[in-house]
């Protein structure tokens, strides 16, 4: 029996526990419970660091936020460029797999392990901490907002926009100091998980979504080496696509009940303002061609060409 | 669980011949990692866990708190806030008990450690009760028990390093401290009643002071007023974070000392700075070897099975919570406070977050067990941090002094545990 | 000297700390515009800071250690008793140069960025295990002091 140690980074209630629990069984029940997937109580890293401690053996598998491995892998911001969630995270994040897969695995090999799966979280909201609701660009442009490093930081700082940048981790200090008086890079179920639901007020709908966050999921290359022929193709099986499916639904569901509860607790929501839309795609344009510019260089690929391909491909997948 | 629990077997052994502790902890740390995992992934967690914690942002709090401390300490404020608790509580018999200790709560209200809350106002107080010929002892375990309201009434440096440890709030922690704080000042200044009450030579009576000259005496601690106010207030008020409010407070409370004629000159400073340096750096060798040993717990499963344990036993949230205290009063009896801290919360996190229990509250019942540890024989550090100020004083008759407070604060602690509103409420307010 | 400049450089990293913070305030209430990254800054400085007093620790024998046993073991084993304790030292200090050694080598092959400010890790890390290893010369020097004139042990604590 081989045991395969797993560290995630998602505290004991969260969301995707049913999901990470489902996956080991179902791989436990393909090899005949030759290989089991067992969890760690807690994270054996910080969350930048999940890679390198997986290619190090401390732990045999995790997932890490794509935001981390983006400045030396490209490839994985692919469904991190702007605007391309349209809302169906679960479509979204098997669009992202099948692509990933398909254009940047053969050539982004990220040294010392073996990548199985990828999956998104819902799409990101733009919130405010205060009373009022941000209705114009000028609304926004008079506030202090937290926003998540990355694609949204980089299009906030072109908006020329007050921001403060951190790991999401820091969000509930920051909003229950007044540091800050909107939020931008949480998701309906990261707003309550973080604790910034008690000082949210008031939420902006957009779709597409300026972006989602997308997390890679992987084995120790040796560990994952180490299996039979049988054994890896019974991890393939309910990895992959049906994994990225898996979790990219229960993420939507988590969103849904979030939301309600939200809602339930005095949260309004109103269509984004299309003053604040245009002013952000004109600022994330940039992004894209910054990202296009570093996938070109670094495999050749058509980057902006990809995108349009990718969206029109989550458009498909998200009307099915 | 059996290697875990060999673990920390290897560890007390190391440590009671003498490692250090941080190499112990580190060492017991990376060989296990090294048993489980292989050596690679021991270097790989280790190094993580070092620079992570080298660069966390909410550990910042701590040199900062520590740099205020030392620079209040030097700032002769101690002097003023036991003039000003003796001209109201010096007509009472125990008088000067009784001045020191709200003078030690004073202190605590603008530094975050214990050590050098009793350590400043044994030279203020203890002085002036040998004076008026109270019993050695007594004076002295005055003082050092009301040392350790220094890390109960907030800035406290171990609320925050729990803080950090159990992803707990900073800010609610140290507004849950205030209540909780208040409520050990008026259990020990009630022990002093009753001892001098059984013993009236112990603490004679001091001399009354007219209306006036008592305001004036207050007067003179308006810098730890506005200091707690504006360190408290910010927080509270949700103005900025622990951490900027520890900024804001260094350079608040070097000012006032500038005010007074302090920290003009380079000796002086490099006092201040030398300690807070040094000081940063032993905390934070212990605290990384501590992260790194709780990876080494957490990947042997210890909390898994220690869940487990818990569910079977039936032992229920309250039930769990007794079983970590008595624990951390054994190690508390040898340990140091932020060992402690340290080397148990990691393992029983899961467990105690698996059973809903409110991790504010339990923070500060944790904070009064280490206080007890402070103060406790064998090893108490604030009762040797007195002795080493006042080396006259015997050792027992310190212990023996702390006697009663040890009784004050164990009811302080039950009072918490039967309700958990005088931890709760006011962060409560706050959210 | 060494003391002089570790010292030096942690109260220059306190003091860095201190203004951004107090900026930071000063900014967000009076501009409203907040500092871009000014948290990752203090953290930073903090990863400084936090190796600056490994030598003054390691120098003057400073490094935390639980006491039950000390006046009986001084006693009866004095000469192994100060023995366990310099000698753990220094492979403690030691194994914190070689951790971090080896993070450096690590970065060289996995470059790493901070998150918000995109500071290459390797520099950060690099100053780190050079005080790292200013804190091992610490104990080395406190070694060759020991005999000497062997400095009494206390206990020591910082709480
Ligand atoms: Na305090
Ligand atoms: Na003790």
């Amino acid at each position: 029996v081989t045991e395969l140690t797993f560290s995630s980074l998602f505290p004991p209630n969260h969301f995707s526990w049913p999901v990470f629990r489902a996956w080991s069984d179902d791989i436990a029940a393909a090899t005949n419970g030759e290989v089991r997937i067992v969890f760690t109580p807690q994270s054996v890293s910080p969350p930048p660091g999940v890679v390198d401690a997986v290619r190090n053996g401390v732990a045999d598998a995790g997932f890490i936020f794509n935001g981390f491995l983006g400045q030396n892998y490209p490839g994985v911001m692919l469904t991190q460029m702007p605007f391309i969630d349209l809302g169906d995270t679960a479509a979204t994040s098997r669009v992202f797999w099948e692509n990933y897969q398909e254009h940047f695995a053969p050539v982004e090999r990220i040294r010392g392990v073996e990548v199985v799966s990828a999956f998104h979280l819902g799409p990101n909201i733009l919130c405010s901490t205060t009373d009022t609701p941000l209705s114009t660009l000028e609304d926004l442009q008079s506030r202090r907002v937290w926003v998540l490093p990355g694609t949204i930081s980089e299009t906030m700082a072109n908006m020329g926009l007050a921001i403060t940048a951190s790991p999401a981790v820091q969000v509930q200090e920051l909003v229950s100091r007044n540091t800050v008086d909107a939020i931008f890079g949480l998701t309906q179920e990261t707003v309550v998980s973080f604790g910034a639901a008690p000082y949210t007020k008031s939420c902006l709908d957009m779709s597409p979504a300026l972006q989602s966050a997308s997390f890679l999921v992987f084995f120790n290359q040796r560990a994952f080496d180490r299996l039979t022929d049988e054994q890896r193709a019974a991890v393939m099986e309910y990895s992959g696509s049906a994994f990225a499916e898996r979790m990219g639904a229960a993420a939507a569901e988590a969103d849904t009940v979030m939301r309600a509860q939200l809602e339930a607790s005095g949260v309004t929501y109103a269509p984004v303002d299309p003053g604040i839309l245009e002013a952000m795609h004109n600022a994330s344009d940039a992004v894209l061609t910054q990202w296009a510019a570093a996938v070109q260089s670094a495999y050749g690929i058509d980057g902006r060409a990809l995108v349009e391909e990718v969206r029109a491909e989550i458009e498909a997948a998200s009307a099915e | 669980m059996t290697l875990a629990l060999t673990g920390f077997a290897l560890l007390l052994l190391l440590a009671f011949i003498g490692v250090p502790l941080a190499f112990a902890t580190l060492a017991v740390g990376f060989f296990g990692l090294t048993y489980l995992r292989g050596f690679d992934a021991a270097l790989a967690v280790s190094s993580q866990w070092m620079v992570d914690t080298a660069t966390n942002y909410n550990l910042t709090i701590i040199p900062l708190f520590v740099l205020m401390g030392a620079f209040i300490h030097r700032s002769g404020i101690s002097r003023d806030l036991f003039a000003a608790s003796y001209a109201w509580m010096g007509r009472f018999r125990g008088g000067l008990a009784l001045s020191g200790i709200l003078s030690c709560a004073g202190f605590a209200a603008v530094c975050g450690s214990s050590l050098a809350t009793a350590a400043t106002m044994t030279r203020v107080a203890v002085p002036t009760m040998r004076e008026f010929k109270y019993n050695d002892g007594f004076s002295a375990g005055t003082i050092a028990a009301g040392g350790t309201l220094g890390i109960m009434i907030p800035p406290s440096v171990p609320l925050a390093i729990y803080g950090i440890v159990a992803g707990e709030d900073i800010a609610q922690l140290f507004i849950a401290g205030i209540l909780p704080g208040l409520m050990l000042v008026g259990l020990f200044m009630l022990a002093v009643v009753i001892m001098t009450w059984l013993r009236p030579g112990i603490g004679p009576r001091g001399e009354a002071m007219g209306l006036r000259a008592t305001l004036r005496a207050s007067y003179s601690t308006w810098p730890v007023i506005i200091l707690f106010g504006v360190i408290l207030g910010g927080i509270y008020g949700g103005i900025f974070t622990p951490t900027e409010a520890a900024g804001v407070g260094c350079a608040g409370a070097f000012l006032f000392g500038v005010a007074r004629g302090h920290f003009l000159d380079r000796a002086s400073l490099w006092a201040v700075f030398s300690e807070t340096v040094t000081t940063t750096a032993m905390i934070f060798a212990i605290v990384f070897s501590a992260l790194i040993l709780a990876q080494f717990i957490n990947l042997t499963g210890m909390p898994y099975a220690l869940q487990a344990a818990v569910t079977a036993w039936g032992l229920g949230p309250v039930g769990l919570v007794l079983l970590i205290c008595a624990i951390c009063v054994l190690l508390g009896m040898v340990f140091e406070s932020i060992g402690i801290l340290l080397l148990i919360i990691p393992v029983f996190l899961p467990a105690l977050s698996a059973l809903g229990v409110d991790l504010i509250w339990f923070g500060i019942l944790v904070i009064i067990v280490i206080e007890l540890g402070l103060i406790s024989p064998p090893i108490g550090m604030n009762v040797f941090t007195v002795k080493s100020v006042a080396p006259e004083i015997p050792l027992t008759a310190i212990f023996l002094g702390v006697m009663p407070y040890i009784v004050a604060m164990v009811l302080g602690g039950l009072l918490i545990l039967m309700f958990p509103p005088i931890a709760t409420f006011l962060p409560n307010v706050m959210r | 000297m060494i003391r002089k400049v570790t010292v030096v450089l942690g109260a220059l990293c306190l003091v860095a700390m201190i203004l951004v913070t107090c900026a930071e305030v000063v900014m967000r209430y009076f501009f409203a515009h907040p500092i871009f990254g000014s948290a990752e800054m203090t953290q930073l400085l903090f990863g400084v800071l936090a190796f600056c007093g490994f030598f003054a620790v390691g120098r003057d024998r400073g490094h935390v250690n639980v006491s039950l046993f000390e006046p009986f073991l001084l006693k009866r084993f004095n000469r192994g008793y100060r023995a366990i304790f310099d000698v753990m030292s220094l492979i403690g200090s030691g194994a914190i140069v070689g951790i971090l050694g080896w993070r450096l080598w690590d970065l060289t092959e996995y470059p790493e960025t901070t998150v918000v400010l995109r500071v290459p890790m390797i520099w950060i890390v690099a100053i780190m295990a050079l005080l790292a290893l200013l804190g091992v010369v610490g104990v080395l020097a406190s070694m060759r002091d020991e005999r000497r004139a062997p400095p009494p042990h206390s206990p020591q604590s910082f709480e």
